[in-house]
């Protein structure tokens, strides 16, 4: 039985207009599963319906076993954390992460104890003094996140909480968090539209789009095998060019191009004669400038490289071939290559995915 | 330092243009001349003590003080949910709401006094003092809409939203978390409010009548038929009673951070 279940859940703003339409899920106990998907695909919605900020249009939810469809927000216990923090800017450090306490009626050794459990939880003890205004974003954010978890809330919801902060305190942060919500146990939904924060963090990813789920599947599962193309570009399949399927056996497509025959793994629906769309990562293809370094790949399509970008670990090339503009990731320790240069794009067998059109 | 010179010229007209007015008054109230005149000649507080003895001024103090209190408690009292309601939740006619709580500020003031006299007094009897604080109500609430409004924006929902999720009623929220943040909106309404409805002359004008006149309304009066510097005397214990009243609030509640 899982812990918290969606069903055929709907919700919208406006009648006949759902944001997200008939959603069905269900998350175990204890699990972090986030939400990932571009901006208007729905996850802040969903997010918000668990909440209780927003009614449910149809559909029902269930969180251990209870019915929650149209209990209240503030009769749900569950811990918010918000992308503006929305901590409240007239109290206190230790009155923030009080306030859901009080307001449970807590006696006071008790709620001080929790509350200073829950700062020094987030590495904020000394802070209880200070206003929101005096403290930094990540710091703001942790105040957030004590206040949320301090009421032991069933269920913790964070919508997009890092996506204010810059890239090297989101890292930092991600972790804590992570951390924090392992030691708790509690069961989490986490928004974001950062496919490596889903990736980083997650138990397993809700991959969604224009309202319903694409995929769902643990983070290595959806990064190595997108379901769909939608998934495969989000996943970073940043190259992709169209086919003819000839044949598919074995879960392997056999896909003509104006370039020659390639196999390809072939997605959910492919099947014979089906027009295919066919997207690899940078990373999975090669570029030799001889033919006698052709490696043993499945498709080699010449081309001439427009741009070279050195970005650190590896370089990046853009080729531009009778297929299409590819980008191609090299790692810099190789030889490098000039601008202008011919070269063969020589895609690595397997990392190649055929998606119906 | 050249480029500095156009804003002080216009400082300095600027404050001409606001602090004169204040202090012909100021200067002629002290004046020994029987009429107002300025520049006055000799200097005498007897104008002031004349002021003061004048029974009409003082009951009209008295009236006028009651009227803005109350009025403006009113108006807060109406305006502040209006405004919460109509920043907040998403209805049909919200809008609407919004023009018409606006509305006695683009509609001259006498049409507004002239309207309450015929359709509010003559119509259903309703005796001079409560029709009063009816009207001034009426006058005060645009601003207490509008300013509370003004803070609300400053507030995200977000914010409002977390203390639901922590388990705040819709009515704790407002008490615990909205209110103590749109404070400074709700004082400086509340001052402004004060003001305008002691200062106002148009909708009192319809509104007074035998034994019941506000002080500004007892003032035109007298000013109809006198013209000596009691009038001055009285308006500079206003000035200084408006600035009083502001200063207080200032020192009490912390209100300059509104107006920042």
């Amino acid at each position: 039985m899982a812990f918290l279940a969606l069903q055929d859940v709907t919700i919208g703003y406006q009648q006949h207009t759902p944001i997200v339409d008939g959603l069905n899920l269900a998350i175990d106990e204890g699990e972090l599963v986030s939400f990932l998907g571009p901006s208007g695909c729905g996850k802040t919605t969903t997010l918000r319906g668990i909440a209780g900020f927003v009614h449910l249009m149809r559909g029902s939810l269930t969180i251990a076993g209870s019915n929650y469809t149209t209990t209240p927000a503030n009769k749900r216990n569950i811990g918010v954390v918000f992308q503006s923090y929305a901590l409240f800017p007239h109290l206190s450090v230790f009155e923030n992460v009080a306030f859901g306490l009080r307001l449970r009626r807590v006696n006071n050794t008790e709620l001080r104890r929790r509350v200073a459990e829950a700062l020094d939880m987030v590495g904020l003890s000394g802070f209880e003094t200070r206003l929101p205004g005096q403290l930094s974003g990540g710091q703001q954010q942790r105040v957030a996140m004590a206040r949320a978890v301090v009421i032991e809330p069933q269920l913790l919801l964070l919508d997009e909480p890092l996506s204010n902060l810059d890239a090297k305190l989101r890292i930092e942060l991600r972790v804590q968090l992570r951390r924090v919500q392992k030691r708790l146990g509690v069961t989490s939904v986490y928004v974001t539209h950062d496919q490596e924060e889903a990736l980083a963090l997650s138990d397993r990813i809700v991959v969604m789009n224009a309202g319903s789920i694409e995929q769902l599947g643990t983070p290595e599962h959806v990064y190595q095998q997108p379901e769909t193309l939608f998934v495969a570009q989000f996943m970073g399949f940043a190259n992709q060019f169209a086919g003819t399927v000839v044949d598919v056996s074995d879960g392997i497509a056999y896909v003509d191009t104006p370039q020659g025959r390639g196999h390809t793994r072939a997605s959910r629906g492919v099947c014979a004669g089906a027009e295919v769309v066919v997207a690899f990562r940078p990373t999975a293809a090669e570029l030799v400038t001889a033919p006698a370094d052709v490696p043993d790949s499945t498709l080699t399509i010449p081309g001439q490289i427009l741009l070279r970008t050195f970005q650190g670990e590896d370089v990046n090339y853009l080729v531009k071939t009778p297929l299409g503009e590819f980008d191609v990731s090299v790692a810099s320790n190789r030889t490098p290559l000039t601008e202008h240069a011919d070269v063969m794009v020589c895609l690595a067998k397997e990392r190649c995915i055929a998606y119906v059109h | 330092m050249k480029e500095a010179r156009f804003p002080r010229v216009m400082l300095v007209v600027l404050m001409v243009f606001l602090l004169a007015p204040f202090l012909i008054i100021l200067i002629a109230s002290f004046g020994d001349n029987a009429s107002l005149r300025f520049p006055p000649q000799g200097f005498t507080l007897q104008w002031f003590r004349d002021a003061l003895d004048q029974r009409m001024f003082v009951r009209g103090f008295y009236l006028s003080v009651q009227v803005a209190v109350v009025s403006t408690l009113l108006a807060l009292l109406l305006g502040v949910p209006l405004a919460y309601a109509t920043s907040r939740y998403n209805f049909t006619g919200k809008r609407l709401i919004q023009v018409v709580a606006t509305l006695p500020v683009i509609v001259p003031e006498l049409v507004l006094g002239l309207a309450l006299l015929r359709y509010l007094i003559v119509a259903t009897n309703l005796p001079l003092r409560p029709s009063l604080i009816l009207g001034h109500t009426t006058l005060l609430i645009p601003y207490t809409v509008r300013i509370t409004l003004a803070s609300l924006s400053n507030l995200p929902y977000d914010i409002e939203q977390a203390a639901i999720s922590l388990g705040a009623t819709r009515l704790e929220t407002f008490f615990k978390v909205v209110l103590p943040n749109i404070r400074d909106g709700v004082l400086t309404s509340f001052v402004l409010a004060f003001i305008l409805s002691f200062n106002n002359v148009p909708v009192s004008l319809f509104l007074t009548g035998i034994g019941v006149a506000t002080l500004p309304i007892q003032m035109l009066l007298y000013m109809e038929y006198n013209f000596d510097p009691s009038i001055a005397a009285l308006s500079t214990l206003l000035i200084l009673f408006s600035t009083l009243v502001v200063f207080i609030t200032e020192r009490l509640l912390g209100i300059s951070r509104a107006f920042k």
